[in-house]
């Protein structure tokens, strides 16, 4: 399966409700239940900025049921830049540590 | 050994009530049962005909009606007013206005001294300064540094957004300290979702400022509309921050 987000409105990717829709609009959730499924995110080079709410929004569901970084980046691979990189594994440590915290 | 004296003190406090309760559970129901059984006798011996009852013992307390004669003999009527809860009213009042004094002398102390706790020390010592004041500063620091213009110093906020977004990812780690410290003080199942309300106005705040840098960014837009486009970005930013603030100032009132 592959998100190419250069489908979607950018460069700048933000709101939670955008990131929201796109996982419906995709079934992001039926592909989380696959465990066979690896999915490729392509984040375009042009892309200005990817915001927590929106990235949360569109995959925070994935990373709780992953449960752990590792879990999450073997069936999630992202192609970015290195900068938006970075601020994807400040997400997902961010994500998990409020399951950690609050479930 | 000073901190023992208000154990002591409320030992004392504590012992008074249960004296309270102990003499009103056990005298009060004794001192019925001893009415009780008089006031049963004396209705069995409302009126008595005197002509009738030679060896008849009267109970003490009688009132006569009219003067005896050969042919009206008269009757005697018995007080009936024994009862307890009409003789004892006051006392019981005066009884229930001591415990509740006793009771409020002991509970609204320890509720303020909670109180004062949670306060003083939790939200004003720790959680304000370490989480939400460098919060309250960052949205101060943005608002207040956000470039409104192009000009020879600045042509684009990449600077600016690395700068902002540095900043932001480190404040969104230490918000998530408020829930356990805040947990310590007051056991509240809302804790999960003050944390998300306040996580999300920050995020709200993150997305309206990475919006804004890009618009600055595109040498389309004009300083005018970027001017105007900044204007816009600071009304929603206090927005934002009023959306931030608003869920302790719900736990302060609430707690």
């Amino acid at each position: 399966m592959k998100i190419d987000l250069s489908k979607y409105d950018g460069p700048v990717f933000s709101g939670r409700d955008r990131g929201e829709l796109i996982r419906s609009k995709i079934g992001l959730d039926s592909a989380d239940n696959d465990p066979q499924t690896l999915i490729e995110v392509d984040v375009p080079a042009n892309t200005y900025s990817v915001t927590s709410s929106f990235f949360l929004g569109l995959f925070g569901p994935s990373i709780v049921r992953a449960g752990s970084s590792e879990i999450f980046f073997v069936k999630f691979h992202f192609n970015a830049t290195p900068t938006i990189k970075n601020r994807i594994f400040s997400f997902v440590s961010r994500a998990l540590q409020d399951k950690a915290l609050f479930n | 050994m000073p901190r023992k004296i208000p154990q002591i003190n409320c030992f004392i406090t504590r012992g008074r009530i249960y004296i309270f309760v102990f003499s009103f559970l056990f005298a009060a129901p004794l001192t019925v049962s001893a009415c009780s059984s008089t006031i049963s006798e004396n209705k069995k011996l409302e009126f008595i005909d005197l002509s009738q009852a030679n060896n008849c013992v009267l109970p003490v307390n009688i009132t006569m009606h009219g003067l005896p004669t050969q042919t009206n003999p008269f009757f005697v009527q018995l007080n009936n007013n024994d009862n307890f809860f009409q003789k004892n009213l006051v006392a019981l009042l005066a009884l229930g206005a001591s415990i509740l004094s006793l009771w409020l002398s002991y509970n609204l102390p320890r509720k303020a001294r909670i109180r004062s706790i949670h306060d003083e020390f939790w939200l004003r010592t720790i959680s304000f300064p370490l989480v939400i004041q460098p919060i309250i500063d960052f949205f101060g620091e943005i608002i207040a540094s956000l470039p409104s213009e192009r000009n020879s110093e600045v042509t684009n906020t990449v600077a600016f957004l690395t700068m902002f977004q540095k900043k932001f990812d480190s404040l969104q780690y230490k918000l998530r300290l408020l829930p356990p410290a805040v947990e310590v003080a007051i056991k509240s199942t809302k804790l999960h979702s003050i944390h998300a309300e306040m996580s999300e106005a920050l995020n709200m705040f993150e997305d309206s400022i990475t919006e804004y840098c890009y618009f600055f960014n595109q040498e389309k837009n004009s300083n005018e509309e970027i001017s105007a486009k900044h204007q816009h970005v600071l009304a929603l930013s206090a927005v934002y921050f009023a959306k931030f603030l608003l869920p302790i100032k719900n736990l302060q009132t609430k707690t």
